[in-house]
């Protein structure tokens, strides 16, 4: 089956011209100023929500507020709590905390007790740090894994990869993370079994790293199904075309081959789907933050849901979708930039 | 869950035989569905039967047990409460995939009324209904299940309401599509022109078609509710700890594997995978993209 399309050169094996390239670049550029343009109401909605569900809530926000102590707290006390804790409309609350957000004033974080903008600013990192290096590691498995697969389609490694990788992908995020720690660290001994340095310990990169190496290893093993699967799936296409074949017949050597014929194309249908993914992997961040205790922005929010404290709460999941919107971003442009064919207007 | 919208027809580790029917799709291995739907059905009786069989008090704890390793008494350990895994793992499975249906069955529901809506209406509600869709799947769903079980406070029908509020998307989207298709097609025009209303065309032409179609879309969406009311109740926030729901289970789980009782975790976790698996493997080769 020769399509024009499988005779046309791969993506990647070549340049784009020159004359397309500043066209191109324009188009790049308002395809992230569209995808701005549609993230601001949609942080406006969010926080709306948000705002809106706080002032739903049944629950008591001053006996959320003084937890334990809620039972002693006298008349003169709990009425001082509730002044602080504000008895307004919401939506004169969310007005506040939208004039006040560019600014970094995102109010008042009841469960750490601290400003939001500062509970965010040291967490954000942390969080970021967490998702890229985990599907950076992703990514590299995967990738070494389809072309393992794809060369040897009837080996052993391949069978037990589709099987295996299909297994994987029916676990929950939560529950690699658990599995990872009850094994390497539990039964093993071998890594911290959470946290972000040992007990007292000074922040140094020799113990971040260490105690990185096991959040990291839960991200990318709950992503790792469906980068590998669907890498897998275009390396397989990939080298049948007719082009990864012409490169061959010139002698191009195979290593070569692999790397500039058919990695770049078999990239492009994952990175299509990575922008659609991305919340998945912020949801699968949020879940392996809580459960080795990493001192994220997922954590964070965990935390204030349970302890009722909106305002970080609306700050953490602003954040964290705006996190996700420019992931989808990044992996849009990724995939301009490598395939000639995508029409950034179109994205 | 299979999630892979760019998966080949057939297995392409074998070989297509030389000189048999080639013409013929092969199907994605129907003994794997035979054995997924034989899974899932000896897990649904587990789950009616045992609690019916093993009468047991869930509140009770015997501390004087403790934890135990799986033995014949317990096929699958006692948690650190002294209390039988098994009949545990029945109720909270039970409870799970309850909570998974009706937030699954309300999720298609919404996204059915919404997506009929959008594709009869059209015009300006069908663009502003496209636009809330996508807003909704730019929101990684477990942040909305969060900030809504942190508002609501953790129960079965906030669970419902979760899952049901996050994942009509990909129904309304495919009603939406299916009925718009319909419209071009020729025994619809046909239909049309020998005069039958729109009611009569919307019953005998589009339910039947949109039936078997939503019939997966929910069998899609169970695994996932039952991902989701376990991520919640892991995290602190769905179903109350005395209600033994996988998630509920899993929480203590992990909280018993630094003492050592690693079967606390794993009969759980082993349930709630099987479950997954089992219905992903009966719905394999019919599966859309859909996220796990």
């Amino acid at each position: 089956m020769t399509t024009l399309q499988d005779a046309a050169p791969p993506p990647g094996a070549r340049t784009t011209g020159s004359r397309t390239t500043g066209s191109r670049a324009s188009a790049a550029l308002r395809l992230a100023g569209r995808r701005l343009a549609w993230a601001l109401p949609l942080v406006v909605v969010i926080s709306l929500a948000v705002f809106a569900l706080a002032a739903v809530s049944p629950t008591d926000a001053a006996a959320s507020f003084l937890g334990a102590r809620d039972e002693f707290a006298g008349a003169a006390a709990r009425q001082g709590v509730e002044g602080l804790l504000g008895d307004r409309h919401w939506l004169a609350s969310w007005w506040e905390w939208v004039v006040g957000a560019p600014g970094g004033d995102l109010g008042w974080s009841t469960s750490v007790r601290a400003d939001v903008g500062a509970v965010v600013a040291a967490r954000l990192p942390w969080t970021l740090l967490l998702m890229v290096l985990g599907l950076a590691l992703a990514a590299v498995l995967g990738v070494v894994l389809a072309l393992v697969a794809a060369l040897r389609p009837h080996g052993v490694l391949a069978r037990v990869l589709a099987g295996g990788l299909w297994a994987l992908s029916a676990v929950p995020s939560f529950l690699v993370a658990t599995t990872l720690m009850a094994v390497l660290s539990l039964g093993l001994g071998w890594l911290p079994a959470g946290g972000l340095t040992d007990p007292g310990a000074p922040v140094t990169a020799a113990q971040v790293g260490r105690h990185l190496v096991l959040p990291v290893l839960a991200v990318a093993l709950s992503q790792l199904p469906w980068i590998a699967l669907h890498l897998h799936r275009a390396t397989t296409d990939q080298l049948r075309t007719t082009s990864t074949e012409a490169a061959r017949l010139r002698g191009v050597p195979e290593r070569r081959v692999l790397a500039r014929h058919v990695l770049p194309g078999a990239a492009v249908p994952t990175l299509a789907i990575a922008g659609a993914r991305l919340p998945e992997v912020v949801a699968g961040s949020v879940l392996v933050e809580q459960v080795f205790g990493w001192p994220g922005l997922g954590q964070g929010l965990v935390q204030a849901a349970l302890a009722q404290d909106f305002a970080l709460l609306a700050a953490a999941t602003v954040l964290l979708t705006g996190v996700a919107l420019l992931g989808g971003l990044l992996a849009d442009l990724a995939l301009v930039r490598i395939d000639p064919r995508t029409d950034p207007d179109a994205l | 869950m299979r999630s892979d919208p760019y998966a080949p027809a057939r297995p392409a580790i074998r070989p297509r035989p030389v000189g048999v029917i080639t013409a013929a799709r092969p199907r994605a291995l129907p003994a794997g569905r035979v054995v997924a739907a034989a899974g899932l059905v000896v897990l649904v009786l587990y789950a009616l039967l045992v609690p019916v069989l093993v009468p047991v008090d869930l509140d009770r704890v015997d501390y004087a047990t403790g934890p135990t390793p799986p033995s014949l008494a317990h096929p699958f350990g006692t948690d650190l409460a002294g209390r039988d895994l098994l009949v545990r793992g029945a109720h909270g499975l039970r409870v799970s995939l309850v909570a998974a249906l009706a937030g699954a069955t309300g999720a298609v529901v919404l996204g059915c009324l919404v997506g009929a809506a959008c594709a009869l209406v059209g015009g300006r509600l069908d663009r502003w209904g496209m636009r809330v869709v996508d807003g909704v799947n730019a929101v990684p769903h477990l942040l909305l299940g969060i900030v809504v079980a942190a508002a609501l406070r953790g129960s079965l029908l906030t669970i419902v309401l979760v899952v049901a509020a996050t994942h009509w998307t990909q129904t309304a989207r495919l009603v939406r599509a299916e009925l718009l298709a319909l419209g071009t097609r020729d025994f619809y025009r046909a239909a049309v022109s020998l005069g039958l209303t729109r009611r009569q065309v919307l019953r005998h032409h589009a339910a039947p078609r949109l039936a078997a179609q939503l019939a997966v879309a929910l069998g899609l969406l169970v695994p996932h509710a039952v991902w989701h009311e376990s991520t919640l109740t892991f995290l602190g926030l769905g179903l109350p700890p005395h209600q033994p729901s996988l998630g509920a289970l899993l929480d203590l789980g992990q909280q018993a594997l630094l003492s050592g009782a690693w079967w606390t975790l794993a009969a759980p976790a082993g349930l709630l995978v099987a479950v997954t698996l089992c219905l992903a493997g009966c719905l394999a080769g019919r599966t859309e993209d859909h996220h796990g």
